[in-house]
């Protein structure tokens, strides 16, 4: 990064102090050096700036599972029983569609009645 | 014009007042002082763990929040969602900050929604807001390093399509 003054300039701003080659050199040289000043000030200040922050990076994740779903096959149906006569009876139905009386009097279950 | 010739006639007054002390022979003085430098070590970052929000269902007609806490835990924040905790695996994201012993220095975290996370094709991102952290804003004295924690939370929109859902964040660190 050069920067001179030329030195029709010079002779034209100092003309009345007779400034000769020399002396126009030395503040050629002054001229340079004070930019190169600024320049490396100006690129030091900018260094620091970007120098200032350092950053890193994580990766983020979810997963949305689906929402457990059920919906109906067939209805549960005891099917047809006499009422006992006294107590109670339970009547199961297992996952095999079979039906039992658990309770003693299950045999009341199996009286047959008949019309008349 | 009027700037450069004000600069060149400092130039010449500095120059005439450097010679005029150096012509006084016999009366001059010198005193000699220490110039001192320190170089301290930059300041860097790196991650050690990723944020995860682990396994969520979400409610098909309400939206809801997941935060994942600094301690690597998790909690509903708001709405409907529902945490699916079989083979889910949830954690805080954690960071490495090394510099020099004992200096003091502070984070940046992303701004609340800038953050998304995208799941499968046509599905709506997820954004994440309130991002945590749990620095003290001190390396240790000894070693340099301070490790920390970043928590956040999650947006679930209401009937979210289920699937893999990814994005990334930066935290930056910088000296005081």
């Amino acid at each position: 990064m050069a920067y001179k003054i030329s030195a029709v300039t010079l002779r034209r701003i100092f003309g009345r102090y007779m400034i000769s080659l020399s002396e126009i050199h030395k503040i050629n040289i002054y001229v340079q050096i004070i930019f190169s000043y600024l320049f490396a000030c100006m690129m030091a200040c900018a260094t620091q700036k970007m120098n200032a922050q350092v950053s890193a990076t994580a990766e983020t994740t979810a997963k949305i599972v689906s929402g457990l779903q059920i919906t109906k096959e067939a209805d549960l149906n005891f099917g047809s029983m006499f009422s006992p006569t006294s107590g109670g009876v339970t009547v199961t139905v297992d996952v095999n569609n079979q039906r039992a009386a658990t309770d003693g009097q299950s045999s009341d279950l199996t009286i047959t009645v008949a019309y008349n | 014009m009027k700037k450069t010739v004000f600069l060149l006639a400092s130039l010449f007054v500095m120059a005439c007042g450097i010679q005029s002390v150096k012509a006084q022979p016999g009366n001059s003085a010198s005193v000699g002082a220490n110039a001192t430098a320190t170089i301290v070590k930059a300041i860097s970052i790196d991650k050690v763990k990723d944020l995860q929000f682990g396994k969520i269902i979400a409610d098909p007609t309400a939206a809801g929040q997941v935060a994942i806490q600094l301690d690597g835990s998790r909690t509903i924040a708001a709405g409907n969602v529902v945490l699916f905790n079989q083979g889910s695996d949830e954690q805080a994201a954690s960071f490495k900050t090394m510099g020099t012993p004992g200096a003091g220095y502070y984070l940046v975290l992303p701004a609340d929604g800038s953050v998304s996370l995208t799941g499968p094709t046509g599905s709506d991102p997820m954004t994440i807001e309130g991002f945590v952290h749990s620095a003290t804003g001190t390396l240790d004295a000894a070693t340099g390093e301070e490790t920390f924690n970043v928590g956040a939370t999650l947006n679930v929109g209401a009937n979210q399509a289920p699937g893999q859902y990814t994005g990334t964040f930066t935290v930056t660190a910088a000296y005081n």
